[in-house]
């Protein structure tokens, strides 16, 4: 069957409603197109309403009633009906049109404002009943940051060991230093390399190994990193600058950002050995029995820090340096590579030990030891 | 009926007050300006003595010192007022052209104040009070709209107005028929309402007219316009005046003020005179050593 | 009750208990009862004090003046606000010096009554809003219901002041009817610094606002319907109506500025072409908070008689959503 709606017509500018005066017709009667069905007043004037289709006219609204512009005051049928089973047919079909509109979700101005703000994809949020409201995006949020959410950023770090967190670590200074971490990194399993940090403008963007170089070792910068849980530990991988380690080390500590060791496992410590952090120790290193290491000290492959020894801060050191029994070396000291050390010897601080040294005896403080070594050079000939 | 003494008196206060006023300009002792009414004393004597002072209400324009005297004889207040002082009719803050004490108000504006003349006169014809509305209007007025307004209001409700067209030929610089279409008596005539042309030459004749026109007001309701051909000796303000020196002496030689000179005596001069005089003396003595309003009180009025 | 209903019953009453109340305008007289309808009935229940005048709108002011020097209480209708121009003179210079400048002791009890504002393609000069050139005049005030006051009772209590009042109707509020409360907003009544009604009309309860609005008279149609809508997005909005829009006695309301403190953003709304109006004065009264504030109102151009032009010079509830949207993004 099919039903047609007879609207208020459009009023004047004055008006915004009016009052059915008379009904022209009987109800349930059939009526013609243009036929005149009910006269209609306003505040200014007296019109009458017009049919706009042929049909059997049934009334929605009783002379003296009032209705607003729109509102659908007669609606015709093909067909003759008992009219309350057609209002509520007419009712139906109105609801189920409605509840099309309604498929779509409803978000309220509200939520999505606050989904921008604090950058929530409002796909991820589940309706209540067709709408998400404020208060839906409001506990999305709370449940994001207390964790019992994933978002993808903090997937990627623990992607291997979900339960039991991986050491993040974020390494200062993108150069040699830093592949030599970052390979040692990858031997061992509960420590993984998360962003690094490099005052060279050119690699920012790029990365070491798969590791991204976000930014300048801007310590600030690095420190609210930190607090925003981007990172657990900082290692700094610059070997060549030790004014460079000392001060990013310091600064860095002051700012209450912890550091982490770096140690090859194919480095041997002996029993009872003190280490602390900031250190890094590459392959097959050797720590002696009752050996205390201090902070932030590079050591390169091969190098041995025998029993009983002293190493403080912010040292350096070459491959293959090896100590003996209970020597010292104090702050900021520089050692090449191949230098063997006596037994019971002090390094004073901010030395600098050149290649090939064998120490014999104490080094006081701000030395530099260079090795004089006679070479005879020649070219090599040629088929030999 | 007034005595010539009393005329005369009221003349010459008017008279004085006014060269006083723009001596005192001259001696640099005044700030602002004044519209002084020299020539002019007559009319605004006459009428003052006509109407009832107790309960008529008389709308002026920025020339009233003449008629504000003529009402109220509240010259030290004047003087008080064009000085800016506190003790002035309206605590120094309306000046010259902005007075207002009892049933006497006086606005700047050319032709402003005349509705609100009419206003008043229906109110008063409402109340049935009996009192008559005067408002005084200058050759330069007849140009604003709003008088032509108040004529058909006036003249449609019978309201007891008199419009008095003090005619001086000159609205500040310039000569009425270089601006007034038609005839000025002519004016208010088409609006119905009853018309007397006249000159302030012969006080017996104006003061007669005028108390007949005072009478038809208050008994018919009706209103009446009045034009009034006079003549002022003084600047429209104050040393502006590039009027004809010739013209100015032929009026002079004609000043209302000296018929009454002449039906005196000379003591009786000298007397009135000296007692105008040394009263208006006195009265700039005592204001140049008064105060204005304090700056607290003015901005406390009562918003 | 409607609003036009309001006015008409207040000066019934207003009439009945004070015979020193005159009312002055065009076409006020019965049958036809004045071009808004608002004194129909009146010149039949008092003929003597509902006064026909002639199309002379200075004089018709000029004459309340008068009336009200000599004691009577006038209330004049200008037809249409836009005609107010007329009477400028009579107001600036002559109603509104007369206390101050005769030395502070003359009562001058009279109301100026006009409705102004577009919507009805009346024209330019049928359609403003020009209310805006008559604020901040010295000892006068204007005042301006809106659908959440009570325009019968301002009318009333516009003569205690014993000053010249401009009083502006909007003509679309007419037919409207008077909200005092709803379902769906709250609505309270606080005072401004004069004793006259600010309505504080909000959406919410126990939640902060998102922004907050001022604005008075015609734009308190949009309010109501705004409001609504607003609160289906969840839009938190709090709006203050003054019904004394000058001079400005509400920019110290408590309430408002702990509102202002809670929330940053406040937008001021006007009928009349924004530059140099009503909302400009109020922003210069809250520029100091470091709060952000906007303000808008019609286009600074003629109102054009064709409706959808119309419809885009004026404001539109669809308009002020739109603001609100992108204030608090």
């Amino acid at each position: 069957m099919r039903i047609v709606e007879i609207p208020l017509p459009q009023l004047g500018v004055n008006d915004t409603s009016a009052k059915i005066v008379e009904w022209h017709t009987d109800e349930e009667k059939f009526v013609n197109k243009g036929e005149i069905i009910c006269t209609v007043e306003t505040t200014k004037s007296i019109f009458d309403v017009e049919a706009p289709d042929s049909g059997y006219c049934y009334f929605l609204v009783s002379p003296g009633g009032e209705v607003n512009s729109g509102d659908i005051i007669s609606i015709l049928t093909d067909q003759k009906v008992n009219k309350e089973e057609l209002l509520n047919l007419y009712r139906n079909q109105k609801a189920v049109e409605q509840r099309i509109d309604d498929d779509e979700i409803r978000i309220t101005e509200k939520a999505k404002l606050l989904a921008l703000r604090l950058n929530i994809d409002i796909s991820k949020i589940k309706p209540d009943n067709y709408v998400i409201n404020e208060d839906a995006v409001l506990k999305y949020y709370e449940s994001l940051r207390s964790g019992k959410i994933k978002t993808d950023f903090e997937d990627t770090m623990d992607d291997l060991f979900p339960d039991n967190r991986v050491e993040r670590i974020a390494i200062i200074g993108a150069g040699d230093g830093a592949i030599q971490i970052i390979d040692c990194l990858n031997k061992l399993s509960t420590q993984k390399a998360v962003m690094l940090f490099d005052d060279n403008k050119s690699l920012h963007g790029k990365k070491v190994a798969g590791v991204p170089i976000i930014g300048n070792v801007d310590y600030e910068k690095i420190s609210g990193l930190f607090i925003e849980n981007k990172f657990d530990k900082l290692i700094i991988s610059v070997s060549t600058s030790i004014s460079f380690r000392e001060k990013a080390f310091d600064s860095l500590v002051k700012l209450n950002v912890p550091f982490t060791n770096v140690i090859h496992p194919s480095t041997v410590i002996g029993s009872n050995v003190k280490i602390g952090v900031g250190n890094v120790i590459l392959a097959n290193c050797h720590i002696g029995a009752c050996a205390k290491i201090s902070n932030n000290n590079f050591i390169s492959a091969y190098c041995s820090i025998e029993h009983h020894n002293e190493l403080y801060n912010h040292c350096s050191f070459g491959p293959g340096v090896l100590t003996s029994s209970k020597v010292k070396i104090k702050d900021r000291v520089r050692f090449g590579t191949g230098i063997f050390i006596e037994p019971h010897i002090t390094i004073g601080e901010d030395s600098v030990i050149g290649s090939g040294a064998i120490i014999t005896k104490d080094i006081p403080p701000k030395t530099m030891v260079k090795t004089q070594i006679n070479y005879i050079m020649r070219e090599r000939p040629s088929g030999a | 009926m007034i005595s010539n003494e009393e005329i005369y008196r009221q003349l010459y206060t008017i008279r004085k007050t006014e060269e006083t006023l723009l001596g005192l300009f001259s001696r640099g002792l005044l700030n602002g300006t004044v519209h002084t009414s020299i020539g002019q004393e007559t009319i605004a004597v006459t009428i003052m003595n006509c109407i009832d002072r107790d309960r008529d209400i008389v709308f002026s324009n920025h020339r009233a010192h003449g008629h504000f005297i003529a009402y109220s004889d509240r010259v030290e207040e004047l003087i008080f007022e064009i000085m800016g002082k506190e003790d002035g009719v309206c605590a120094g803050l309306g000046g010259s052209q902005h007075i207002h004490y009892k049933n006497f108000y006086t606005n700047g504006i050319q032709g402003g104040i005349v509705p609100i003349a009419v206003g008043a006169a229906l109110a008063e014809k409402v109340k049935n009070s009996g009192s008559i509305v005067v408002v005084f209007l200058g050759d330069g007025t007849m140009g604003e709209g709003v008088v032509y307004e108040s004529f058909n209001l006036a003249s449609k409700w019978s309201l007891p107005v008199m419009f008095v067209l003090e005619d001086n030929q000159y609205a500040q610089s310039t000569r009425r028929d270089l601006v007034h279409a038609g005839s000025l008596s002519e004016r208010a005539r088409p609006f119905g309402i009853k018309t007397l042309s006249i000159d302030d030459q012969s006080f017996e004749n104006l003061f007669a007219n005028i108390k007949e026109v005072v009478n038809f007001l208050r008994y018919s309701s009706k209103p009446v316009f009045l034009h009034i051909e006079t003549y002022r000796f003084s600047p429209h303000s104050k040393g502006d005046d590039y009027r004809n020196t010739n013209e100015i002496d032929f009026y002079k030689a004609k000043d209302p003020l000296l018929q009454f000179r002449a039906k005196l005596t000379e003591d009786v001069i000298l007397r009135i005179e000296g007692e105008v005089q040394g009263r208006i003396n006195k009265a700039v003595e005592r204001g140049l050593n008064k105060l204005p309003l304090s700056i607290d009180k003015f901005l406390n009025l009562g918003e | 009750m409607k609003y036009v209903e309001s006015l008409n019953f207040a000066l019934s009453n207003l009439m009945s208990t004070d015979e020193k109340v005159i009312l002055v305008g065009e076409d006020l007289a019965d049958p036809y009862g004045g071009a808004f309808k608002v004194t129909k009935g009146l010149s039949t229940r008092f003929p003597d004090r509902v006064l026909n005048t002639p199309i002379s709108e200075a004089s018709i002011v000029g004459m309340g003046i008068g009336l009200s020097l000599r004691g009577f209480k006038p209330i004049i209708e200008i037809m249409f606000g836009d005609f107010l121009t007329l009477t400028f003179d009579q107001i600036l210079n002559h109603a509104a010096k007369f206390y101050a400048m005769y030395g502070a002791e003359i009562k001058l009890p009279m109301i100026v009554r006009t409705p102004m504002g577009g919507g009805r393609g009346y024209g330019p000069t049928h359609s403003q809003s020009i209310e805006k050139y008559f604020l901040g005049i010295p000892y006068t005030r204007v005042v301006a219901p809106s659908i959440f006051h009570n325009p019968g009772e301002l009318l009333i209590d516009s003569f205690s002041f014993n000053l010249p009042v401009i009083f502006i109707e909007h003509k679309l509020l007419y037919p409207l009817n008077l909200v005092d409360e709803d379902k769906e907003i709250g609505i309270e009544n606080l005072k401004d610094t004069f004793n006259f009604p600010v309505v504080k009309v909000k959406n919410f309860t126990n939640k902060d606002p998102d922004i907050i609005l001022i604005t008075y008279g015609g734009i308190s149609k949009h309010i109501f319907e705004l409001l609504k809508i607003l609160k289906t997005e969840e839009i938190w909005v709090a709006v203050y109506i003054p019904a004394l829009i000058s001079p400005i006695k509400f920019d110290k309301l408590d309430d408002l500025l702990t509102s202002l403190k809670i929330c940053d953003k406040l937008l001021v709304i006007e009928d009349a072409s924004v530059d140099f109006g009503w909302s400009a004065e109020v922003v210069s009264r809250f520029c100091n908070l470091g709060i952000h504030i906007e303000r808008m109102g019609a286009l600074n151009t003629i109102i054009p008689a064709s409706k959808e032009l119309e419809g885009e010079v004026i404001l539109s509830t669809k308009k002020i959503y739109s603001k609100i949207m992108e204030i608090i993004a």
